[in-house]
């Protein structure tokens, strides 16, 4: 829009490009493919050169059911297909130049498009209000074929809108349609979670090397740390305690028949549980009294005379100990079970001071992502326009930052880990205890599924349970923050009781939800161990068999032992993990909305300073509307010269503040343009053009700060004396130096420590103090009592010299040093004059004067 | 009506200019150039972050001006500015903490000031400032103020007790 300065037809031109982007963006929405049955009750009534510009579906029918109707328009005439219960359409045509006005009736529940032409008014499509906004992109672009068709039709616009104020809609998921609850802000059936996950991880990405030591740090502990069962099973119960291959004396001699075990023999080692296979020997190396059988790789007999020592042959696990552990041939027990003692403590030691060194580095990385995080986010905040927070609650906004922050920390630092850590211990001790024995393995993981199942279910039911009761909650401390401050209300009207009614119900509806969660934690509790108690029960069974049997030692069974018990944990985590994943994946969501979110007011490259404003203001048919629906400023122009004043005066609601917010740039204008000094205000970088306005609102904003600091709020290098004098000429100095901290004073959260009147005097400092070219009073005093207003009157009389004013007053009075007044009135420019010119016009200001006289005589009274 | 000029709203005293007398009731005078003021009172803009500037003249409720800096003015002067300001100003300073008993946020404080010994209650915590880097600030309950300049300056046993309050 930069043309703006170059040409000096600017109005046209720019409704033009309005107009070509708004084809960009909606054609394709406008345009609705029409379907077979529909064609040939349209293509008999559209010429041939006529091309469509508008086909659109309703879900309504004219009549008031539902249906679908068909609206098209093309270049030179708009076309109703209305079934109203019919098979064939009732068919209506209009010609483009036979309407005068389009009108979008907004009614309770449904909405009318009606048609006004010179001599009637045809309804020509109904919609219920899911289709508000579709409709509401075709009533402009009806008027602009309508203005296209009659170019020199007169620029009057039509009156848009009327009827009950649009309720706020849910917001509604772009993808599924579903509704997205308000909590959430983000459609939880949606989001990616994968793709949430990999982005998060983007921010621990620069602290890699950090990432992956604790990984690996965590890999050795878990291995370490299934090292004392082994070493308990294998060594401290089978070698020392309770070795199960003890040695045997034998009472004969004739034991080996030509590298055959004797029936007497093997009845010696059936009976001490070591079982040969039937063609067991495979080597024979006889050498006088001495010899040796191995039985494939299960044992090995040596015989030394008598003495007969049966070794079950090492496994792997076996093996790895005595590379540690046990080097010689036949360790004596006494030393062997110090060396035990030694290695469990070192072990202990060793895990311990891993295991903190990486907890430190986990939080270290969890508090810097947060860190990170964080202060992204709010940055970002600042960047975004008021629109992003006219649609969003405060707490909403603020528990993303906090809240949300802080969960994806927790996901990240330790969600990840702990799954991974997880996992790898489940898969570690799964592995051993199927190379231990595979059947008493899969025995011992038997009841694993019912685990995985159990704590799923009842995740899910504690989540359900739990959101209820947070709401209770949430419900009570509601009736709380209302009455409490209500409290000169309720005693008022005496209704007490009531009150104390109502807080019973609801407290008593807590208490049953509460003994609901109670109940499902206390169900759950026993379930769980019972289930416990019944894989152990199953080792104990099973194992026990296989120990009589002399499948397994009993050392063995120790180790399945011990690994159950640490077996259900990472199980009954890991049945989490979803729950775990889906809430850090909407946090995410949550936090990554805002960061994606584009600031609408935004600088573009080629934004030019203003740094010597003079401060003519002009507004060139400027249309605004907050929600793209109901216009808030429909087509006002005018034009304020450098140091005029201007009083703004109209009904509530009728745009004043709105006007205001366009002049701050808080919002861009839907159509026209503002020119400050003549340059466009979208090509003035946004810091440039807002270091020279100053703004003054009916309830300032003060921030928990002191009194200097407050008034030097935008002016941050001023110095004391000029803050003073700031002080001085906003008629505050005096109170300020009153309090025993003078300028010290801290003003407490949102300047509560100060009173109102006290607060818009500050901030008239602050505006003095900024020395704005453009001032802005929005109702400056209009909270606060007659004696204080004229004291804040006084300084803003002062404030406004020399500058460009535009004051707002529901006291019209106040506005008796305005150049020139500017009534509006629903959204369009009424009047524009001097207060003289505007009561010999008899208008709306007029009327208006009329009234407060009367009221301010009623009050004197 | 001409353009309005910040500088315009505020009158500053040259401090060559100002003389400050006793007369013989003991009020303070002011004598600016020409003028004399008696009965004068001074206050300070800012009594927390900068008590030796900022100080404000007045006389009945008449501002006579503003001395940006109370170290620039004659010897004699700027004693009896000194001694008027700390009447006008009773902080005393707290040179050791003898004990702090907590309740409920509430503390009692007892404590050795350069004015002696003293002991105080503070209502909450919000009573107690600690106006970077070092110094603190108590408010007590009936709104006598106390403080400390710098609180490294205290004793061990002094820093641990402040420490658990701030
Ligand atoms: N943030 C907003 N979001 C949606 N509608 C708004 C918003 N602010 C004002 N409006 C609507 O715009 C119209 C003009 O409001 P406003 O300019 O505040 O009027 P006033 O003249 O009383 O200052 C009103 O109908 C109001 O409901
Ligand atoms: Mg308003």
């Amino acid at each position: 829009m930069r043309e703006y300065r170059h040409q000096p037809r600017g109005i046209r031109n720019g409704r033009e490009k309005q107009a070509q982007i708004s084809e960009q963006d909606d054609s394709e929405n406008l345009i609705e493919p029409i379907p077979e049955n529909i064609r040939p009750h349209l293509d008999p009534v559209i010429g041939a050169g006529e091309e469509i510009k508008i086909s659109l579906s309703t879900d309504m029918t004219l009549d008031g059911s539902y249906g679908t109707d068909w609206l098209v328009a093309t270049d030179q005439q708009l076309i109703a297909l209305n079934f109203n219960g019919q098979e064939s359409p009732d068919i209506t045509q209009i010609s483009l130049g036979e309407i005068e006005a389009v009108e979008a009736q907004n009614l309770f529940g449904n909405n009318i498009l009606k048609l006004r032409l010179t001599d009637r008014g045809v309804e020509v499509a109904r919609y219920t209000k899911s289709l508000t906004r579709k409709f509401a992109r075709a009533s402009p672009k009806i008027r602009e074929l309508i203005r296209q068709s009659k170019p020199e039709s007169s620029e009057q616009e039509d009156q848009d809108h009327y009827g009950p104020r649009e309720e706020k809609r849910a917001q509604r998921c772009e993808q599924c349609g579903r509704p997205i609850p308000h909590w959430a802000g983000v459609c939880p059936h949606c989001i990616e979670k994968r793709r949430l996950i990999f982005r998060l991880l983007n921010y621990a990405l620069p602290y890699w090397p950090i990432a992956a030591i604790a990984l690996l740090l965590l890999l050795v502990i878990t291995v370490i740390s299934l090292a004392p069962e082994m070493l308990l099973g294998k060594v401290l119960i089978d070698r020392i305690l309770a070795p199960s291959y003890p040695r045997l004396e034998l009472g004969f001699q004739n034991d080996l028949d030509d590298g055959v075990l004797s029936p007497a023999l093997r009845q010696v080692l059936r009976s001490n549980k070591v079982r040969l296979s039937e063609d067991a020997v495979i080597s024979v190396e006889q050498a006088g009294n001495k010899w040796q059988i191995r039985d494939k790789d299960n044992y090995t007999i040596t015989r030394d005379g008598a003495i007969l020592n049966v070794r079950r042959e090492p496994d792997i696990f076996d093996k790895i100990i005595s590379f540690f552990l046990i080097r010689e041939e036949n360790p004596d027990p006494k030393s062997l079970l110090v060396k035990v003692i030694v290695a469990l403590i070192l072990i202990n030691i060793v895990t311990n001071a891993l295991g903190a060194i990486r907890g430190y580095m986990m939080a270290w990385l969890g508090q810097r992502i947060t860190y990170d995080l964080r202060n992204e986010t709010y940055a970002h905040l600042h960047r975004l326009s008021l629109n992003f927070y006219n649609t969003r609650e405060t707490g909403n906004i603020m528990s993303r930052i906090t809240n949300d922050v802080h969960r994806l920390q927790d996901f990240v630092a330790e969600g990840l880990q702990d799954m991974i850590h997880n996992t790898v211990m489940l898969f570690i001790m799964g592995s051993i205890m199927l190379k231990l024995n595979w059947k008493l393995g899969i025995f011992a993981m038997l009841p694993t599924p019912l685990i995985v199942i159990l704590s799923i279910e009842f995740g899910k039911r504690m989540h359900k349970v739990f959101h209820r009761l947070w709401r209770r909650w949430a419900g009570l401390s509601a009736i709380l923050a209302d009455t409490i401050p209500g409290v000169r209300v309720v005693k008022a009207f005496a209704q007490e009781e009531r009150e104390v009614d109502k807080f019973e119900t609801r407290s008593y509806d807590l208490f049953e939800n509460e003994l609901g969660a109670a109940k499902l934690w206390t169900v759950f509790g026993p379930t769980m161990q019972f289930v416990t108690f019944i894989s152990n029960i199953i080792i104990w069974l099973v194992g026990g068999l296989q120990v009589i049997a002399g499948e397994i030692t009993l050392g063995v069974l120790m180790i399945f032992m011990g690994f159950m018990m640490r077996f259900l944990g990472p199980v009954r985590m890991l049945s989490r993990l979803h729950q775990r994943f889906q809430r850090a994946a909407t946090a995410a969501e949550r936090v990554f909305e805002i960061l994606d979110t584009q600031p609408d007011v935004a600088d573009k490259p080629d934004s030019v300073e203003l740094p010597d404003m003079q401060g003519r203001v002009e507004f060139r048919n400027v249309s605004f509307s907050y929600d793209g629906n109901k216009k808030a400023l429909d087509g006002v122009s005018f034009e304020v010269s450098p140091g005029e004043m201007i009083g703004l005066a109209g009904h509530s609601g009728a745009g004043k503040s709105t006007l205001i917010n366009l002049i701050c740039r808080f919002y861009d204008v839907d159509e026209g343009a503002i020119l400050i000094d003549g340059v466009d205000l979208r090509d003035i970088k946004v810091k440039s053009l807002r270091e020279q306005i100053g703004v003054v609102l009916q309830d300032p904003f003060l921030f928990n700060g002191t009194v200097a600091e407050n008034i030097a709020y935008g002016t941050p290098n001023a110095t004391m004396a000029e803050i003073i004098a700031a002080a001085k000429a906003a008629n505050a100095h005096d109170f300020i130096l009153n309090f025993p901290d003078g300028y010290d004073t801290i003003v407490g959260e949102r300047g509560a420590r100060v009173s109102g009147g006290e607060r818009q005097r500050i901030s008239i400092a602050r505006a003095i103090l900024k020395n704005p070219r453009i001032l802005i009073l929005d109702e400056a005093t209009s909270s606060v009592d007659t004696e204080t207003e004229s004291l804040i009157q006084e300084a803003l009389e002062r404030l406004i010299r020399g500058r460009t004013v535009f004051a707002i007053a529901h006291r019209l009075s106040t506005l008796k040093h305005a150049n020139r007044l500017l009534i509006l009135r629903e959204g369009q420019l009424d009047e524009i004059g001097t207060h003289d010119e505007l009561l010999e016009k008899d208008g709306t200001y007029a009327k208006l004067c009329r009234l407060q006289t009367e009221l301010s005589r009623i009050r004197a009274w | 009506m001409g353009d309005f000029h910040l500088k315009d709203e505020i009158t500053i005293l040259d401090p060559e200019s100002i003389t400050l007398e006793r007369n013989r009731f003991g009020d303070l005078t002011l004598k600016l150039g020409d003028e004399t003021y008696e009965k004068v009172r001074i206050m300070r803009a800012f009594p927390l972050s900068f008590p030796e500037k900022y100080i404000v003249f007045r006389v009945r409720n008449e501002e006579i001006g503003l001395l940006e800096d109370a170290e620039k003015i004659a010897d004699t002067s700027r004693q009896i500015l000194e001694d008027e300001l700390r009447k006008a100003y009773f902080i005393p300073r707290i040179t050791r903490i003898c004990s702090l008993e907590e309740n409920h946020g509430a503390s009692k404080w007892k404590v050795e000031t350069d004015y002696g010994m003293r002991e105080f209650d503070v209502r909450s915590r919000d009573d107690i400032k600690v106006l970077p880097p070092f110094r603190v600030l108590f408010r007590d309950a009936d709104g006598n103020r106390y403080e400390i300049p710098d609180c490294r300056r205290l004793d061990p046993k002094s820093q641990s007790l402040l420490d658990s309050e701030t």
